[in-house]
Protein backbone atom coordinates (compact mmCIF):
# COMPACT_ATOMS: atom_id res chain seq x y z
CA UNK A 1 0.00 0.00 0.00
CA UNK A 2 1.36 3.46 -1.49
CA UNK A 3 1.79 5.91 1.61
CA UNK A 4 2.78 9.77 1.72
CA UNK A 5 6.00 10.60 -0.09
CA UNK A 6 8.67 13.01 1.47
CA UNK A 7 7.32 15.47 -1.24
CA UNK A 8 3.72 15.68 0.48
CA UNK A 9 2.21 16.73 3.43
CA UNK A 10 -1.54 16.54 4.43
CA UNK A 11 -2.96 20.31 5.83
CA UNK A 12 -6.65 21.16 7.14
CA UNK A 13 -7.61 24.86 6.33
CA UNK A 14 -9.76 25.93 9.37
CA UNK A 15 -12.00 29.16 8.94
CA UNK A 16 -15.12 30.70 9.97
CA UNK A 17 -17.30 28.97 7.36
CA UNK A 18 -16.11 25.62 7.86
CA UNK A 19 -12.54 24.00 7.28
CA UNK A 20 -11.32 22.80 3.63
CA UNK A 21 -11.49 19.89 3.75
CA UNK A 22 -14.27 18.78 6.14
CA UNK A 23 -12.61 16.01 7.87
CA UNK A 24 -9.23 15.20 7.59
CA UNK A 25 -6.60 16.47 5.45
CA UNK A 26 -5.84 17.27 1.78
CA UNK A 27 -2.23 16.45 0.34
CA UNK A 28 -0.29 18.90 -1.32
CA UNK A 29 3.25 19.04 -2.50
CA UNK A 30 5.65 20.42 -0.13
CA UNK A 31 6.79 23.35 -3.30
CA UNK A 32 3.51 24.38 -3.83
CA UNK A 33 2.57 27.89 -2.92
CA UNK A 34 0.42 28.17 0.34
CA UNK A 35 -1.05 30.49 -1.61
CA UNK A 36 -2.72 27.47 -3.65
CA UNK A 37 -3.57 25.74 -0.41
CA UNK A 38 -6.11 29.02 0.00
CA UNK A 39 -7.34 29.25 -3.04
CA UNK A 40 -8.78 25.86 -3.42
CA UNK A 41 -10.18 26.67 0.02
CA UNK A 42 -11.79 29.50 -0.96
CA UNK A 43 -13.28 27.35 -3.95
CA UNK A 44 -14.64 25.19 -1.27
CA UNK A 45 -16.21 27.53 1.53
CA UNK A 46 -18.56 30.44 1.39
CA UNK A 47 -15.81 32.68 2.69
CA UNK A 48 -15.33 36.22 1.52
CA UNK A 49 -12.80 39.13 1.95
CA UNK A 50 -10.42 37.12 2.41
CA UNK A 51 -7.37 39.76 0.81
CA UNK A 52 -6.72 40.99 3.72
CA UNK A 53 -6.95 38.07 6.15
CA UNK A 54 -3.91 35.99 7.63
CA UNK A 55 -3.10 32.57 8.27
CA UNK A 56 -1.21 30.62 11.35
CA UNK A 57 -0.22 27.40 12.33
CA UNK A 58 -0.25 27.88 15.99
CA UNK A 59 0.31 31.67 16.31
CA UNK A 60 3.19 31.65 14.05
CA UNK A 61 2.08 33.97 10.71
CA UNK A 62 2.63 32.55 7.22
CA UNK A 63 3.58 33.57 3.87
CA UNK A 64 1.12 32.66 1.29
CA UNK A 65 3.46 33.38 -1.47
CA UNK A 66 6.28 31.17 0.22
CA UNK A 67 5.83 27.67 -0.72
CA UNK A 68 4.64 24.90 2.01
CA UNK A 69 8.49 23.86 2.36
CA UNK A 70 9.66 27.43 3.12
CA UNK A 71 6.12 28.52 5.58
CA UNK A 72 8.08 25.24 7.45
CA UNK A 73 4.78 23.86 7.73
CA UNK A 74 4.87 19.84 8.87
CA UNK A 75 2.89 16.89 8.26
CA UNK A 76 -0.81 16.56 9.43
CA UNK A 77 -1.03 20.22 10.26
CA UNK A 78 -3.97 22.54 11.42
CA UNK A 79 -3.98 26.10 9.70
CA UNK A 80 -6.05 29.23 10.71
CA UNK A 81 -6.93 31.24 8.26
CA UNK A 82 -9.38 34.13 9.03
CA UNK A 83 -9.41 38.33 9.46
CA UNK A 84 -6.59 40.12 10.89
CA UNK A 85 -7.22 42.44 13.73
CA UNK A 86 -7.73 46.09 13.01
CA UNK A 87 -5.80 48.84 14.80
CA UNK A 88 -7.66 50.23 17.99
CA UNK A 89 -6.81 51.76 21.12
CA UNK A 90 -7.86 54.74 22.50
CA UNK A 91 -6.21 58.43 21.92
CA UNK B 1 -45.07 48.73 19.81
CA UNK B 2 -41.37 48.13 20.73
CA UNK B 3 -39.39 50.42 22.70
CA UNK B 4 -36.70 52.18 21.21
CA UNK B 5 -33.33 51.62 23.29
CA UNK B 6 -30.68 52.20 20.86
CA UNK B 7 -28.13 55.13 20.98
CA UNK B 8 -29.67 55.87 17.08
CA UNK B 9 -33.33 54.89 17.69
CA UNK B 10 -35.35 51.78 17.89
CA UNK B 11 -33.63 48.59 18.23
CA UNK B 12 -34.11 45.40 16.23
CA UNK B 13 -36.94 42.97 17.13
CA UNK B 14 -35.61 40.44 20.00
CA UNK B 15 -36.57 37.63 17.98
CA UNK B 16 -34.62 38.78 14.99
CA UNK B 17 -31.47 39.67 17.45
CA UNK B 18 -31.33 36.30 18.94
CA UNK B 19 -32.08 34.62 15.52
CA UNK B 20 -28.87 36.30 14.22
CA UNK B 21 -27.07 35.73 17.27
CA UNK B 22 -27.99 32.16 17.07
CA UNK B 23 -27.17 32.07 13.43
CA UNK B 24 -23.58 33.44 14.24
CA UNK B 25 -22.56 31.51 17.25
CA UNK B 26 -23.44 27.81 15.11
CA UNK B 27 -19.90 28.82 13.13
CA UNK B 28 -18.48 28.21 16.21
CA UNK B 29 -20.95 25.15 17.69
CA UNK B 30 -20.50 23.38 14.48
CA UNK B 31 -16.67 23.73 14.34
CA UNK B 32 -15.07 21.58 17.02
CA UNK B 33 -12.15 21.27 15.50
CA UNK B 34 -11.35 24.99 15.06
CA UNK B 35 -12.28 25.69 19.11
CA UNK B 36 -9.39 23.05 19.80
CA UNK B 37 -6.82 23.95 17.62
CA UNK B 38 -7.50 27.87 18.58
CA UNK B 39 -7.86 26.91 22.20
CA UNK B 40 -11.28 27.94 22.85
CA UNK B 41 -13.81 26.36 25.42
CA UNK B 42 -17.75 27.89 24.73
CA UNK B 43 -18.72 28.19 28.44
CA UNK B 44 -22.13 29.99 26.75
CA UNK B 45 -23.87 30.65 24.05
CA UNK B 46 -27.34 31.23 25.52
CA UNK B 47 -28.42 34.52 24.02
CA UNK B 48 -27.56 37.09 24.42
CA UNK B 49 -24.09 36.30 25.71
CA UNK B 50 -21.11 34.42 24.26
CA UNK B 51 -18.55 33.26 27.41
CA UNK B 52 -15.49 31.91 26.17
CA UNK B 53 -12.40 31.21 27.55
CA UNK B 54 -9.05 31.19 25.51
CA UNK B 55 -5.82 29.48 26.66
CA UNK B 56 -2.62 32.11 26.08
CA UNK B 57 -0.26 29.78 23.60
CA UNK B 58 2.84 31.38 25.03
CA UNK B 59 1.78 31.91 29.25
CA UNK B 60 -0.57 28.79 29.52
CA UNK B 61 -2.74 31.54 31.57
CA UNK B 62 -6.52 31.11 31.15
CA UNK B 63 -9.07 34.19 30.34
CA UNK B 64 -12.93 34.37 29.71
CA UNK B 65 -14.52 36.84 27.65
CA UNK B 66 -18.20 37.73 27.80
CA UNK B 67 -20.00 39.20 25.04
CA UNK B 68 -22.90 40.76 25.35
CA UNK B 69 -25.15 40.33 21.99
CA UNK B 70 -28.20 42.60 23.17
CA UNK B 71 -29.27 43.99 19.74
CA UNK B 72 -27.13 42.50 17.87
CA UNK B 73 -26.52 43.54 15.12
CA UNK B 74 -27.78 46.99 15.42
CA UNK B 75 -25.15 47.25 18.36
CA UNK B 76 -21.80 45.59 18.65
CA UNK B 77 -21.25 43.56 21.63
CA UNK B 78 -19.99 45.00 24.80
CA UNK B 79 -16.96 42.74 26.44
CA UNK B 80 -16.19 41.77 29.79
CA UNK B 81 -13.31 39.54 31.02
CA UNK B 82 -14.67 38.05 34.07
CA UNK B 83 -14.39 35.19 36.18
CA UNK B 84 -15.45 32.17 34.83
CA UNK B 85 -17.13 30.84 37.96
CA UNK B 86 -18.85 34.07 39.66
CA UNK B 87 -19.25 35.24 36.22
CA UNK B 88 -18.20 38.94 37.79
CA UNK B 89 -15.87 41.38 36.16
CA UNK B 90 -12.67 40.62 37.00
CA UNK B 91 -9.59 43.38 38.68
CA UNK B 92 -8.21 45.58 35.66
CA UNK B 93 -5.52 43.90 36.91
CA UNK B 94 -5.73 40.56 34.94
CA UNK B 95 -6.58 42.07 31.97
CA UNK B 96 -4.08 41.48 29.39
CA UNK B 97 -2.02 44.28 27.62
CA UNK B 98 -0.89 44.84 24.01
CA UNK B 99 -0.41 48.18 22.30
CA UNK B 100 -3.41 50.15 23.54
CA UNK B 101 -6.21 47.71 22.66
CA UNK B 102 -6.68 47.34 26.53
CA UNK B 103 -7.59 49.18 29.41
CA UNK B 104 -7.24 48.08 32.49
CA UNK B 105 -9.03 51.35 34.21
CA UNK B 106 -11.92 53.30 33.30
CA UNK B 107 -10.92 56.23 30.83
CA UNK B 108 -11.25 59.48 32.80
CA UNK B 109 -9.14 61.87 30.43
CA UNK B 110 -12.25 63.85 29.09
CA UNK B 111 -15.78 64.06 30.87
CA UNK B 112 -17.13 63.53 27.31
CA UNK B 113 -15.61 59.91 27.37
CA UNK B 114 -17.96 58.10 29.23
CA UNK B 115 -16.48 54.55 29.03
CA UNK B 116 -16.65 53.75 33.13
CA UNK B 117 -14.87 50.82 33.48
CA UNK B 118 -11.86 48.60 32.19
CA UNK B 119 -12.20 47.86 28.15
CA UNK B 120 -11.22 46.57 24.66
CA UNK B 121 -10.62 49.44 22.38
CA UNK B 122 -11.45 47.56 19.33
CA UNK B 123 -13.66 48.09 15.83
CA UNK B 124 -16.15 45.67 16.76
CA UNK B 125 -16.38 46.15 20.14
CA UNK B 126 -19.46 48.29 21.69
CA UNK B 127 -16.64 50.09 24.15
CA UNK B 128 -14.53 51.27 21.26
CA UNK B 129 -17.25 52.70 19.27
CA UNK B 130 -19.01 54.64 22.16
CA UNK B 131 -15.69 55.98 23.34
CA UNK B 132 -15.34 59.77 22.20
CA UNK B 133 -11.95 59.47 20.31
CA UNK B 134 -14.33 57.40 18.03
CA UNK B 135 -17.61 58.63 17.86
CA UNK B 136 -17.24 59.39 14.00
CA UNK B 137 -15.70 55.37 13.35
CA UNK B 138 -19.69 54.55 13.28
CA UNK B 139 -20.45 50.68 14.10
CA UNK B 140 -22.53 51.39 10.40
CA UNK B 141 -19.11 50.83 8.87
CA UNK B 142 -18.76 47.54 9.93
CA UNK B 143 -21.97 45.46 10.23
CA UNK B 144 -21.94 44.20 6.65
CA UNK B 145 -18.18 43.08 6.64
CA UNK B 146 -18.04 39.53 7.18
CA UNK B 147 -14.81 40.05 9.31
CA UNK B 148 -16.86 41.55 11.69
CA UNK B 149 -19.91 38.72 11.66
CA UNK B 150 -19.48 37.37 15.67
CA UNK B 151 -16.76 34.71 14.42
CA UNK B 152 -14.48 37.40 13.14
CA UNK B 153 -15.27 39.33 15.88
CA UNK B 154 -14.58 36.86 18.57
CA UNK B 155 -11.19 35.82 16.28
CA UNK B 156 -9.71 39.37 16.40
CA UNK B 157 -10.04 39.54 19.87
CA UNK B 158 -8.68 36.25 20.45
CA UNK B 159 -5.59 37.27 18.18
CA UNK B 160 -5.07 40.28 20.42
CA UNK B 161 -5.15 38.12 23.12
CA UNK B 162 -2.91 35.91 22.08
CA UNK B 163 -0.36 38.80 21.41
CA UNK B 164 -0.62 40.33 25.22
CA UNK B 165 1.65 39.62 27.77
CA UNK B 166 -1.26 38.46 30.01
Amino acid sequence: MAGPTKNEVDIQVLTGAGNFPANGFQKYNLHQSLQHVLDETKAHLPVQNTGSWVVRLGDRELTPSLTIEQNNIPDNSRIAWGPVERGGGAL
Amino acid sequence: MGACRTRRGCALRPELSQALFEEGVSQLLNNPVFLVDRGWLLLSTAYPLLIITIHHRTTGKLRTFRFSFDDWNDEPPELDIIDPETKQPVSGDLWPQYQSYWHKTAWASSPLITTSKAFMCLPGIREYHTHFSHKNDLWEKYKSNPDYNIFGIVSQVAQVFQKSNV
